[in-house]
């Protein structure tokens, strides 16, 4: 069960769905019209799903949808076709104020997310008053806890945003969007514009908020190493699709599309040699206005064949390397597609390639490659 | 592990202090906002106190000093009548900066507030407002205030009349650029998101933040008003005597061109007005930059 | 010698800096942000300076370059380039690096003019610097940006670069910057820009370049994966002081200095054990309020008392090897007493007190060394 915010009168533990998920999106579909390009679909038929207390990763490079994703997630955009299911309760364009305190976003740049005009306890008491939750000094008590919650001391609330640094500033950020107390927490690369020594602490507040709220939690990111720190599940999405997805131990530790495995191999490590042996990727990822046919990927796929040029791979389940130990509810998994997420508690591992099942043979040493 | 508290420095805290009296330091450090406001608070001061700082009645005759020079009893001199030029340039002070400052008032004001509306929400407004705004802008500025006092009338009432009709729309235009700009800003989208409603989003996080241009160029225009009234004066178009204007005093003054002050000396007026407000508005726009 | 004559004759390519200090001016003040940094590089060697944000790693680069921005001033301290002395300001200070230093910056986009071809950008670099016709330039900029693996160089000699990926961009700024033929290239975080996957590439780009033209690199980052890659050799920054240099593969799975450790703590890894990470206490300082003794001590877990009072130098690091035998163990002994003396670990150098107390064993010169011994 969601633990709530203490002493929160009318505070929000959001009844979970029938699967527990608290947050599920099926078959998003966002394409922009560009004048001078053309169509862009930034987002293909997209699903997930996020139970409470548990937080999933999005990974991808730039022009994978993972922000515009994250967008219609928070409701900031309305996707062309597909559904956002909030608690079991499907979404329209228009969000209800309950439904809006529901999803909270934190932005990428802590430098343009917080207004520089405003003090930071001005910033909270606005939105603690807009929604009704507490006044005065009620919201004055409010406002020194959520400062406590994030780390900050509570001089930081008569600051502007100007005294603080990027780590201090994301903390803000990360407590305005709990001052509305949401059901989910939606980070938009979080710690991407931040310094080395400061991200490895905002990412445990991030863990440490999914513990003790029992907040759900979106994270989107291209940093890896981010993601399997504090994620639960994983999302790999390359050209507006999800290629893989499971749960951490399955697609960190048995990747199964080439996609995954060139990102792992190609992620620097501190300690080279540790990294798994595979082709470096050839070429760029394609813009969104010209998809290669088939499976997007298939240009620079060193295990493509000429199938994939023709049929688009769908995410399908894989088949377990070995006993299902990590990853518990792939046991059941249906071997039908992944559908809609209000069913699915936890994503069970699948990928969108036709060779997901094959025992991955050994890449071209590093050495070889063209 | 547990998210360590990140310490609040004491430079931050210092900072956090400090912040309350930090426009009046900024204030301070910027010389042309100094120099502006000095001047400017001079030339308001004595329109203010017009009427008892000046030593006659910028109508009381004297009959005995026609266009007399600097003297003691007439520190500015007589005009042509006999009135104390100093008494008659204060109190003109007085009537072109009220005039300047109501005309001014509403323009800004609805031009601002259009321009938000626009920016923010485009569509049909932003549209039909903006091709109003191609059309007026087309013609010069002059030729269409002229052309509605003459539609509308001389006097006070005309000037307030024409420049509202006419001088809004360089308000919307900028202030729907800067809107346009803030509104894709993340702190706007955080407060969507956070579910504010509209009209507290535009007051308190889109206005703000592009407000600042308005106020800088209030003081531009208010040097431009302070011209056309005098203008329009010169030309027998604006303030009607027997009310002293610097315009008509120009205007009369050049009938006696052999004596330099009486066509000179409003101008000087005009002159130390317009550079103490341009230089206000310069300084403005150094202080109210968000730090 | 004028730089007409120095054109066509590549110089080998070593770099000395020498007790540079660099200070902007803040509100009438003028604070040090880089302070008495020295180090070399030899020709057809990889350098990299790591360091966090505000750590003074981009404007020591700049002023190799040449490009400070206004109210920044090198106080001190010389750069030489084979022995000549750069001048980091002044007319001077162009006329000396043309044809002999370049760089490559983090933003591609913001590094190349919107408004004509990257063909035309790149070729306008023999053209006027090395004097070369419009016809060889337009042939050396389709050599070149075959040479960095640009596919089909000519349809992207056409290209503006707004129609070209970040990766690509990338790429014509590196094709930019060997064009004019230097022996020394300078990198301002190029990838941190750029995807992963485009990442590996320009890396291994870069590394084989330097490799096939015998090109002297400086490579900055904030990410020391990224330096692992790329750099022979690694100095670690912090508040605009060197406190560690050393061959990097040594230096990042042995650091003799805390902030080194820290560092690596707190760097979120892909080979790590989940949630490892270690986030270092305490906040960067204001430059104009930098402790006094070692920058780093009020965060440093093992910092002494010595180390808020003694200013910080770099020492050489002599061999920190297995433990003495039985009976001989104890302090360092002071130089003259018996036993022969540690060998010397060729180039690496630490500004800590006590390294020992993050590498065991650590022992540094006792004599202050302002430089770091040879390659």
């Amino acid at each position: 069960m969601t633990a709530t915010f203490a002493s929160a009168p009318g505070g929000m533990p959001l009844p979970q769905g029938p699967s527990g998920a608290v947050l599920g999106a099926a078959g998003l579909r966002v394409c922009f019209v560009t004048p001078h390009a053309g169509h862009l679909l930034a987002v293909d038929d997209v699903s997930l799903s996020v139970p409470a207390g548990r937080m999933l990763g999005i990974v991808g490079e730039s022009g994978s949808g993972k922000t515009t994703v994250a967008r219609c997630l928070a409701g900031l955009l309305r996707p062309d076709s597909g559904e956002i299911v909030l608690s079991g309760e499907v979404l329209t364009g228009r969000r209800s104020p309950a439904q809006r305190r529901a999803v909270q976003l934190v932005f990428q740049d802590p430098y343009a997310s917080l207004n520089p005009r405003l003090r930071v306890g001005t910033v909270l008491r606005e939105l603690l008053a807009e929604h009704g939750i507490a006044r005065g000094e009620a919201a004055e008590a409010r406002c020194r806890q959520l400062m406590t919650l994030v780390g900050l001391g509570e001089a930081a609330l008569g600051g502007y945003p100007s005294a603080f640094s990027g780590g201090q500033r994301q903390r803000i950020a990360i407590a305005r969007a709990l001052a509305v107390e949401p059901a989910v927490l939606v980070a938009d690369e979080p710690v991407s514009s931040l310094d080395v020594s400061v991200q490895a602490t905002i990412l445990a507040l991030f863990a440490e908020l999914r513990d003790r709220l029992g907040l759900a939690v979106v994270m989107i990111s291209h940093n890896l190493a981010a993601v399997r720190n504090v994620c639960d599940d994983v999302a790999v999405m390359y050209l507006g699709r999800i290629v893989e997805q499971g749960s951490r131990e399955a697609v960190f530790g048995d990747p199964r599309h080439p996609y995954t495995r060139a990102l792992l191999a190609a992620a620097p490590r501190l300690r080279p040699g540790s990294e798994p042996v595979a082709a470096r990727l050839a070429g760029e990822p394609p813009s969104a206005t010209s998809r290669p046919a088939g499976c997007a990927f298939h240009p620079r796929c060193p295990r493509a064949e000429a199938r994939c040029a023709v049929e688009e791979p769908r995410l399908l389940p894989v088949t377990p390397a070995a006993a299902p130990a990590a990853t518990g509810a792939s046991a059941e998994v249906a071997s039908d597609p992944v559908a809609h997420p209000a069913l699915a508690a936890h994503p069970a591992h699948a990928a969108a390639c036709h060779f997901r099942d094959e025992r991955p043979r050994e890449d071209r040493p590093r050495e070889d490659r063209p | 592990m547990t998210a360590a508290v990140e310490p609040f420095g004491p430079e931050a805290a210092r900072v956090v202090a400090e912040r309350g009296f930090g426009f009046l330091r900024r204030a301070r450090r910027s010389p042309t906002f100094a120099a502006g406001a000095v001047l400017t608070a001079l030339v308001v001061l004595s329109a203010v106190l017009a009427p008892w700082i000046s030593p006659y009645s910028p109508t009381a005759v004297d009959p005995y000093h026609i266009l007399a020079g600097f003297s003691a009893a007439h520190w500015l001199g007589t005009d042509q009548i006999g009135e104390d030029e100093l008494s008659r340039i204060l109190w003109a002070g007085r009537t072109d900066l009220q005039v300047a400052v109501l005309a001014v008032l509403f323009p800004s004001i609805f031009g601002t507030l259009l321009g938000t509306l626009c920016g923010y929400y485009g569509g049909w407004l932003d549209a039909v407002v903006m091709r109003i705004v191609d059309v007026l802008i087309a013609f010069p500025f002059y030729v269409l205030v002229i052309g509605l006092i003459f539609v509308v009338g001389t006097g006070t009432t005309g000037i307030y009349v024409a420049f509202a009709g006419v001088d809004w729309i360089v308000y919307a235009r900028f202030i729907r650029a800067a809107t346009l700009v803030v509104r894709e800003q993340d702190y706007v989208a955080a407060a969507k998101v956070g579910g504010l409603p509209d009209r507290r989003i535009l007051f308190r996080h889109i206005l703000p933040n592009t407000v600042a241009q308005s106020v800088v160029y209030v003081t531009n225009d208010f040097v431009l008003v302070i011209v056309l009234v005098t203008t329009l004066g010169y030309i027998g178009l604006g303030v009607q005597p027997p009310t002293p204007d610097w315009g008509s005093m120009i205007a009369t003054g050049q009938n006696y061109l052999s004596d330099w002050r009486l066509a000179t000396l409003p101008g000087i007026a005009v002159v130390i007005t317009a550079l103490g407000v341009s230089l206000l508005g310069d300084g403005l726009a150094d202080v109210l930059r968000p730090q | 010698m004028t730089a007409t004559a120095m054109r066509g004759r590549r110089t080998p390519g070593e770099l000395v800096v020498s007790d540079l200090s660099i200070s902007i001016e803040r509100q009438g003040h003028r604070l040090t942000v880089v302070d008495a940094v020295s180090f070399a590089v030899a020709a057809g060697g990889s350098f990299g300076i790591v360091g966090e944000s505000g750590s003074g790693k981009s404007l020591t680069l700049r002023a190799l370059m040449g490009l400070l921005p206004p109210r920044v001033r090198v106080e001190s301290g010389e750069i030489e380039l084979d022995g000549e002395r750069l001048p980091s300001a002044g007319r001077g200070a162009g006329r000396t690096r043309r044809g002999r230093v370049a760089m490559i910056f983090q933003d591609p986009l913001g590094a190349l003019d919107p408004v004509y071809t990257v063909g035309a950008q790149v070729a306008e670099v023999p053209r006027r610097v090395l004097g070369r016709s419009r016809r060889e330039s337009r042939e050396r900029a389709i050599e070149l940006f075959r040479l960095v693996g640009l596919p089909d160089p000519v349809g992207r000699a056409a290209s503006y670069p707004h129609q070209l990926s970040g990766g690509m961009r990338q790429r014509v700024l590196i094709a930019m910057a060997l064009a004019a033929e230097p022996a020394v290239l300078l990198c301002d975080e190029p990838t941190t820009a750029l995807d992963v996957t485009v990442q590996a590439q320009v890396l291994e780009l870069l590394d084989d370049l330097r490799r096939r033209l015998g090109l002297t690199v400086v490579f900055v980052s904030h990410d020391l994966a990224v330096v692992r890659q790329v750099c022979e050799e690694t100095a670690v920054m912090y508040t605009g002081r060197l406190l560690e240099v050393g061959p990097t593969g040594e230096l990042l799975d042995g650091p003799a200095h805390p902030y080194t450790r820290a560092l690596l703590d707190a760097v979120v890894d892909l080979d790590d054990p989940i949630g490892a990470a270690r986030a270092i206490p305490g906040s960067l300082p204001d430059p104009a309020e930098v402790p006094a003794g070692c920058p780093f001590h009020p965060r440093c877990a093992v910092a002494s008392e010595d180390c808020a009072r003694t200013a910080v130098t770099l020492r050489a690091l002599t061999a920190a090897g297995p433990p003495p035998p039985a009976g001989s163990a104890g302090p360092p002994r002071p130089a003259g007493s018996a036993g022969p003396p540690p060998p010397a670990r060729p180039g690496r150098s630490t500004a800590c007190l006590h390294p020992e107390r993050v590498l065991p064993h650590a022992v540094t010169v006792v004599t202050a060394a302002a430089m770091p011994a040879g390659r």
